[in-house]
C-alpha cells in the first residue's frame, strides 16, 4: 500500500483504513477500494488510538482542567454553587466634561470575565482595591481623558424564600476617584474609545442617571 | 451482534479490565499518591513534585491531599462511567469494537459534518448571535491581540495549533479568520475533501484558544471543536457533499448503473458519533457531579436555582428570568430535573429507545438557560443529537411509523437522468426519496399507471398515495418533501408557477436531449434527439 494512494485517499474524504475479513458482508461501500487495501489490524488501530486520546484527554481535562488549560477538554462545573441570599452587581461610570460614561471592558482592555472580577474588587478596602483602583485611573485617563471622574455604583440584590426580592433594586455609590495622568511607562495597555457591542456589556445601565 | 474477536465471553473482557483499572486507581489515589505528595511537601522524594508546590509557604498539606482527593474522585466516578457503559454494551451483546468499529450508515456522519461546520460557518459571518461565540467574532479576536502583554496567557491547544508564534497579532488572526470561513464553505457544501475541514478544524480550534489564552473561557465551545476535528479525520464527505455526487456521478457512469447509497455504511462512520457521543455524556456527567461536590445536598435547595437565574438574569437584563426569579416557588423540582438529565444522560449510550427522551431533555434544558439566565450554549443545542440519530431514526419509526415517502423514476442508462438521481439522492437529507430504474422490469409491476415511454420523457413521482406526478410538478412534489430544497418552494409556488413552471421544464428537458440522453424524447407532441 502506498503512502500516496492513502494520503490521495485521505485528502479526497474516503476512508483510507479498510476493515478485515470479519467485516466481509457487512460493508457494502461502493468505492472502488483496490484489493491491496490497508491492512485492518492498522486501520482500527488508528480509529480506536483517536478513541482512546479522546476519552483519556476528557478525563485528565475533566481531574485537571480548571481553568481551561486543556481546552477541549473541559471541567463542567457550571452553577455547582449553592444559592446565597444576596448578590451584588457593579458597574463602572465616568463623568466627562461631555457627559456620563457607562465603563465597558472594551474601554479598560481587559477580557470580559477579567473585568467583571476587577469590579467585585474595586469597592473593597485595603491595598488589593488601591491597586484595582489606581489601575483603573490610569486606564481611564488614556480612554477618556485625565481628572475625569469614576464612580463605582453597586446594586445589593436580595433572595428570599419567594426568590429574587426585587428585581430593580437602587444603586449606590460605594466610590469615587479621579482619572490620573497617565505615566508612558508604567500604564497598561488601553484599547481606547472603541465602537462597542453591547452583547458584551452587562445591561444595569446605571451611568448617567445621575446620583443617588 | 459480534465482531472482531467477540465471541460470547470476549465482550465481557472490557469491562473486567475498566473494572481492574479502576480499582488499582482507587488503591493509587486512596493510599500511595498521598504519601508521594506528603513526602514530596516535606522536601523528600520527587524533586519534580515538590517543586510544583509553589505555595508550600502558605498552603497547609491537608489542602493538597484535599485537591489530590477530589481529583481521584473525579477520575474514580468518571472510570465508573466508563464501566457501567461497557457492562451496558455487554449486556447488549455487543462486542469489544462493535461500538466503535460496527458499519454505520455514512450519512449520519455526513450530517454532523453538514451541522458542525455550518454551525461554525454561521458563528463566524453572524456573530451576532448573542455570546455563542465570542471567538469567531474577528473584532473581538483583534481586541484580543490589543490587550497588554500580561493579559496573554497561552495554553497548551495554542501553543500546539500555532508552534513558534509566541503571540499571534490582530493581522494573522484575520488571515486565520478568514481561512476558517473558506475551510467551513467547502466543507459544507463537502468540496475538496478532508483538506477544507482539517484547515476549519485547525482555524477554529486556534481561534477558540486564542481567546482561552486571555481568560475567556466558554465551555460550549469544547465539544463542537472536538466535533470538527472528528468530522475532518472520518470519511464525513461520503455524503451529502459535492464530492460524493461527483464520486458517485463518475462511477454509475463507468458501472452503467445507479445504486442508491441509502445503505452506504463504514466502520468509520461509526467511532466518531460513538465518540462524540460518549464524550457529550461524559460531560454531562461531569457536570452532575460537580454540582454534588461543590454544593453538595443543599444545591438541590430551593434557592439554588433561582439563585443562579437571578445572577445572570439580572446582569444581563433579561426579563424572563427576572420574572421568574422572583417566583422561585417552582424550581425546586427543576433542579432535581436539571440534575437528573446530566447525571442520566449516559444512558442514551446503551439504552436505545431512552436516547431520544434524553436527547430532547438535554436540548429544552439548554433552551431554557439560554431564555432564562442568558449563556447560550447554541452548539450543544444543535449537537447533542447527532450522535444518537440511529436510535432516534429507531424511536421514530417505532412510535410515528412514516409512510413510504417519494418515488422518483429514472433512466438508468441515461447520463443526465443518473446525475439528476446522483443530485437528488445529495439532497435527500430526510431519506425520504426512492429511485426506481425505468430499464428494471419491476416497474410495469409495481407502478402499472405509468407508462415507460411517458417515463422516460418527463421527472416522474410516485407519492405514498400513489398519486403520480410528472415534468415540473414532479419537480414541485419533490421540493415539497425535500427539506434542501424549501428555500425555492415560494418561486415553485408563486402564482401563475403553474402556468410557466411547464414551459420551462419541458425548455430545459429539450436542451437534456440534446446534451446527451440516448433515448428520443416527446416534449410537447415533437420529437428531438
Amino acid at each position: 500500500m502506498s503512502t500516496g494512494f492513502l494520503l490521495d485517499r485521505f485528502c479526497q474524504g474516503l476512508p483510507v483504513i479498510v476493515v478485515g475479513d470479519e467485516w466481509k458482508g457487512k460493508l457494502s461501500m461502493n468505492e472502488s477500494l483496490p484489493p491491496r487495501s490497508v491492512s485492518s489490524r492498522t486501520g482500527r488501530t488508528l480509529a480506536l488510538a483517536v478513541v482512546i486520546f479522546g476519552i483519556a484527554a476528557q478525563i485528565a481535562g475533566i481531574a485537571l482542567g480548571a481553568g481551561g488549560q486543556f481546552w477541549p477538554f473541559l471541567r463542567y462545573p457550571m452553577y455547582a454553587t449553592v444559592g446565597e441570599s444576596e448578590f451584588r452587581h457593579q458597574e463602572l461610570c465616568v463623568f466627562t466634561e461631555t457627559g456620563s460614561h457607562s465603563v465597558s471592558a472594551w474601554d479598560l482592555g481587559i477580557p470580559t470575565f477579567r473585568y467583571l472580577g476587577l469590579l467585585r474588587g474595586l469597592g473593597a478596602d485595603g491595598p488589593a482595591g488601591d491597586r484595582g483602583r489606581a489601575r483603573v485611573a490610569l486606564v481611564v485617563a488614556r480612554a477618556f481623558e485625565p481628572g475625569a471622574r469614576i464612580e463605582l455604583w453597586e446594586a445589593a440584590y436580595e433572595m428570599g424564600p419567594e426568590g429574587l426580592v426585587d428585581a430593580k433594586p437602587g444603586w449606590d455609590r460605594m466610590r469615587v476617584w479621579e482619572a490620573e495622568g497617565p505615566d508612558p511607562q508604567t500604564e497598561p495597555q488601553a484599547s481606547g474609545r472603541r465602537p462597542i457591542s453591547s452583547r458584551h456589556l452587562p445591561r444595569s445601565g446605571q451611568c448617567g442617571s445621575g446620583s443617588r | 451482534m459480534t465482531g472482531w474477536r467477540d465471541g460470547p465471553r470476549s465482550r465481557w473482557v472490557l469491562p473486567a479490565c475498566l473494572g481492574g483499572f479502576l480499582l488499582v486507581w482507587i488503591l493509587l489515589v486512596g493510599w500511595i499518591f498521598p504519601e508521594i505528595v506528603a513526602r514530596a511537601y516535606s522536601g523528600e522524594g520527587f524533586e519534580r513534585l515538590g517543586g510544583l508546590m509553589s505555595g508550600r509557604d502558605r498552603i497547609g498539606l491537608d489542602e493538597y491531599l484535599g485537591d489530590l482527593a477530589t481529583n481521584g474522585l473525579r477520575v474514580s466516578l468518571m472510570l465508573g462511567l466508563l464501566v457501567l457503559i461497557s457492562l451496558g454494551w455487554a449486556a447488549k451483546g455487543l462486542g469489544v469494537t462493535d461500538p466503535w468499529l460496527e458499519p454505520a450508515p455514512v450519512r449520519d456522519l455526513a450530517v454532523v459534518r453538514v451541522v458542525a461546520v455550518g454551525l461554525q460557518l454561521g458563528l463566524l459571518l453572524w456573530p451576532g448571535v448573542p455570546n455563542a461565540s465570542l471567538s469567531a467574532d474577528p473584532t473581538y479576536s483583534g481586541f484580543l491581540a490589543s490587550l497588554s502583554t500580561d493579559a496573554y496567557q497561552p495554553i497548551l491547544a495554542l501553543k500546539i495549533l500555532l508552534p513558534g508564534i509566541a503571540r499571534p497579532g490582530p493581522d494573522l488572526l484575520l488571515a486565520i479568520w478568514f481561512s476558517c470561513v473558506a475551510g467551513c464553505v467547502l466543507g459544507v457544501i463537502g468540496l475538496g475533501g478532508r483538506i477544507p475541514l482539517l484547515i476549519a478544524a485547525w482555524s477554529t480550534s486556534t481561534l477558540v484558544a486564542h481567546a482561552y489564552s486571555y481568560g475567556e473561557y466558554h465551555h460550549p465551545e469544547a465539544l463542537h471543536g472536538v466535533a470538527l476535528w472528528l468530522v475532518a479525520l472520518a470519511p464525513s464527505c461520503a455524503a451529502f457533499s459535492i464530492d460524493s455526487f461527483r464520486r458517485r456521478t463518475r462511477l454509475a457512469r463507468m458501472s452503467s448503473g445507479f445504486s442508491p447509497s441509502a445503505a452506504l455504511r463504514s466502520p468509520h462512520a461509526r467511532w466518531p458519533l460513538t465518540l462524540l457521543g460518549l464524550l457529550f455524556a461524559m460531560t454531562y456527567f461531569d457536570a452532575a457531579i460537580e454540582k454534588l461536590l461543590i454544593g453538595g445536598v443543599s444545591w438541590f435547595g430551593s434557592g439554588t436555582l433561582g439563585y443562579h437565574i437571578a445572577v445572570d438574569a439580572t446582569r444581563w437584563g433579561i426579563s424572563p428570568g427576572m420574572w421568574l426569579a422572583q417566583h422561585a416557588g417552582a424550581l425546586g423540582p427543576m433542579s432535581y430535573m436539571a440534575w437528573g438529565i446530566e447525571f442520566f444522560f449516559p444512558l442514551a449510550l446503551v439504552l436505545s429507545l431512552a436516547a431520544p427522551i434524553l436527547v430532547a431533555a438535554a436540548i429544552a434544558m439548554h433552551v431554557g438557560i439560554w431564555v432564562l439566565h442568558g449563556p447560550p450554549f447554541l452548539q450543544h443545542i444543535l449537537l447533542v443529537g447527532l450522535p444518537f440519530q440511529q436510535q432516534m431514526r429507531a424511536a421514530r419509526d417505532r412510535w410515528f411509523p412514516r409512510r413510504t415517502g417519494l418515488r422518483v423514476l429514472y433512466d438508468g442508462h441515461c447520463d443526465l437522468c443518473i446525475r439528476s438521481v446522483c443530485a437528488l439522492e445529495t439532497l435527500d437529507v430526510s431519506g425520504r426519496l426512492a429511485f426506481v430504474d425505468l430499464e428494471d422490469g419491476a416497474l410495469a409491476r409495481e407502478i402499472p399507471e405509468v407508462d415507460r415511454i411517458d417515463a422516460v420523457s418527463w421527472m416522474h413521482v410516485v407519492d405514498d398515495r400513489g398519486t403520480v406526478w410528472r415534468g415540473f410538478f414532479a419537480f414541485r412534489r419533490l421540493a415539497r418533501g425535500m427539506p434542501a430544497l424549501w428555500p425555492g418552494l415560494p418561486l415553485l409556488y408563486a402564482p401563475l408557477s403553474g402556468h410557466f413552471g411547464p414551459r420551462i421544464y419541458d425548455l430545459v428537458a429539450r436542451r437534456r436531449s440534446r446534451r446527451g440522453c440516448r433515448v428520443h424524447v416527446q416534449v410537447a407532441g415533437r420529437s428531438d434527439l
